[in-house]
């Protein structure tokens, strides 16, 4: 409600007081026109007929405009506001899912690019719980949307900052200066084993060279990855200093043969000398003649076969020395990955939960909505797989993409009609994930301010913003109650529960929900669920949710 | 899906002076100043008529500009509806591309 007040003159000088009443976007108005009144009562009924008397003064039109203006101006604001509101809105959306993909580059006052790229990092990771935070308290559909839209773009900006990261480490761009001229890194960047062949000695970088052998010694974590650099440092050092000593050897050789050339040299010029001084020698027989002809015939084909030989040699030696200087800078490209990668492990490190977390909020989330994805990051480069912590498909294919829960469900459908029969693996994630859903509901219900995630085998229960530290006691008391492990996690903001099975009930009574593995069938039929034990699972099995409501629901 | 257009929203004084020239073109911005000198010489009889005249005038202005409102809310209702469907279209969209871009970018690593 606002309530306005003005003076104005108009027309022959009349000063006229007005209060004007009225509810913004509701058009319900009410206005009083009080001639020479200084303080009209506001709580009084306004006079709806004011406009009217205005009216019959025919010389007050500039007045009686200005009072319909003044009329139509809160609705025509209020209309204006709702377009340019939605048009904000989507155009924030779009800005947002834009960002990132233009290539503008932006000054920034980080030294190097591992800081750049770790701040970038945080700043995703921000956005991320931020937007996590205000979707779990907003209940605006609209606002939803929106939200959702901002946590997946902070995903994406994650990803492709990893990615960099990642990128700069192998080519040794990380420490470089975020502001110069990156001539270098784009050359570097462009090449890629894929572009390369895989022999060492024509590898078409000395980068690409190294990233190849990393692939073959497939490390399976930033540190292997850096005990692999150092390894094949010193291996590519071996390779030189073996095709050195091959070098030495050759040039050796060639010496020698060069002796040897000399040598046949001379004794071919002494043999042609001979065979001159015989012809022009009075009686020389026929025989010293051939016989000095064939001398000179067999020193002439040694001196060829030298010469080959000297050729051969040379061309070794010079290939060796060539793919020395490709060893030596492939040792210099692993030297700088390594000591790029080593101050960056930890930066990585962080990066790399920061990405798992949000990636598994989404991934293992059983409340997917239409416009909610799931990301599976896959590749082939096993680099890649270990260090992002992805996990292959199995046939080596890469998967990055976005997919909707009934596209999901659609294909989980087929998958089972195609096998026939799901493996212990698959059997249990559903099983997780279906727990996970069924427990994250029922704590819900209950009043707990948690998240239940399944990660690494395990359901987590994981406190919301603002969430009492309390709840996760509770819910560690009752998991094991269960005979379930309950285990607060290192940075004490959630819990992790071993759930074995869910309760098979004798028939015609009702589930008690959650157990250990090695609960007996007699501890479960006997146990007593409370209505605060999000383990219940009495009232709402995974199989009577309909996965079309989960997607209605419109969460994450 | 095209993107939708936002309707036009014209300032107070247009829309007065829209209405208006259709109900009674006298009470325009721009006539209004000039009613004065035009009827100088009026009677009272002649001003009574005249302010009943803009009397009816401003109750069908009203009239009229209530049904604008309500067209024109009905418009922006439905601009709302299709700007957020055609963004959360075109927002997925660009994030399926930026998604592939990235699948790309990992493939070739």
């Amino acid at each position: 409600m606002f309530i306005h007040k003005y003076t104005y003159t108009s027309v022959g000088n009349n000063e006229h007081e007005h209060r004007l009443i009225y509810d913004h976007g509701l058009n319900e108005m009410a206005t009083s026109a009080n001639h020479n009144e200084k303080e009209p009562n506001v709580d009084e009924n306004p006079d709806p007929t004011s406009l009217e008397s205005l009216g019959t003064a025919p010389d007050m039109g500039g007045i009686v405009q200005a009072e319909l203006q003044e009329r139509m101006q809160p609705q025509m604001d209020a209309a204006r506001n709702r377009a340019e509101e939605a048009q904000e809105v989507t155009d924030e959306m779009l800005s947002h899912a834009e960002k990132g993909t233009e290539g503008d580059v932006e000054k920034t006052d980080f030294e190097n690019h591992a800081d750049k790229l770790s701040s970038q990092m945080s700043e995703g990771y921000e956005e991320f719980k931020d937007a996590q935070k205000r979707l779990s308290e907003t209940t605006d559909p609209k606002e939803k949307v929106k939200i959702r839209g901002k946590m997946i773009a902070a995903i994406g900006e994650m990803i492709s900052t990893l990615i960099e990261f990642i990128q700069r480490v192998f080519n040794g761009t990380l420490l470089d200066d975020p502001n110069e001229k990156e001539e270098n890194a784009d050359k570097k960047q462009g090449e890629t084993p894929a572009d390369s062949p895989q022999e060492g000695t024509s590898l078409a970088s000395p980068e690409a060279a190294v990233q190849n052998d990393l692939e073959q010694a497939g490390a399976q974590s930033p540190e292997e990855m850096s005990k692999s650099l150092n390894k094949i440092e010193e291996d590519t050092q071996k390779n030189i200093e073996k095709n050195k000593e091959d070098i030495i050897e050759r040039n050796e050789t060639i010496d020698g043969l060069q002796e040897d050339r000399k040598t046949i040299n001379t004794s071919l010029v002494e043999a042609r000398d001979k065979l001159t001084n015989i012809k022009q020698e009075a009686g020389a027989s026929q025989a010293d003649i051939d016989s000095a002809e064939a001398t000179i015939k067999r020193l002439e084909g040694q001196l060829q076969l030298v010469e080959q030989e000297i050729t051969e040699q040379e061309s070794i030696r010079d290939r060796l020395k060539e793919e020395n200087d490709q060893l030596t800078k492939k040792a210099e490209a692993a030297k700088e990955m390594k000591e790029n990668l080593d101050p960056a492990i930890e930066q990585l490190k962080k990066m790399i939960e920061m990405l798992k977390e949000a990636l598994g909020a989404i991934g293992t989330s059983v409340k997917i909505g239409n416009f909610a994805p799931v990301i599976v990051v896959n590749s082939p480069n096993a680099q890649i797989q270990n260090i992002i912590g992805a996990k292959p498909d199995g046939n080596g294919n890469v998967e990055l993409t976005t997919k909707d829960a009934e596209a999901l469900k659609k294909e989980a459908e087929k998958t089972e009609e195609v096998s026939g029969e799901s493996s212990p693996e698959d059997l249990r994630s559903k099983f997780l994930a279906s727990a996970a859903e069924v427990i994250g509901i029922k704590a819900e219900q209950a009043g707990y301010h948690i998240d239940v995630i399944v990660i690494d085998g395990k359901i987590e229960m994981r406190l919301k913003e603002g969430g009492d530290s309390n709840e996760l006691d509770k819910l560690m008391g009752y998991a094991q109650s269960r005979e379930m492990k309950a285990e607060r996690t290192a940075d004490g903001e959630a819990i992790t529960v071993d759930v074995g099975k869910e309760h098979v009930p004798a028939e015609g009574k009702e589930s008690n929900g959650y157990f250990a593995k090695t609960s007996t069938q007699e501890f479960m039929d006997s146990f007593e669920s409370r209505s605060d034990d999000s383990f219940s699972g009495n009232d709402l099995k995974s199989s009577d949710k309909n996965p079309a409501d989960l997607a209605g629901e419109e969460d994450i | 899906m095209t993107d939708p257009i936002i309707p036009i929203v014209p300032s107070t004084n247009e829309l007065y002076d829209s209405l208006m020239s259709k109900i009674e073109p006298e009470l325009v911005s721009s006539q209004v100043p000039l009613l004065e000198e035009k009827y100088k010489g009026e009677t009272k009889d002649q001003r009574a008529k005249r302010a009943e005249k803009y009397k009816k005038a401003y109750k069908a202005f009203m009239k009229a500009f209530g049904l604008y409102m309500i067209d024109l809310n009905h418009k922006i209702g439905a601009y709302r509806k299709q700007a957020y469907a055609s963004a959360e279209i075109n927002n997925r969209s660009k994030e399926q591309e930026r998604l592939t871009n990235l699948e790309n970018t990992i493939s070739s690593l």
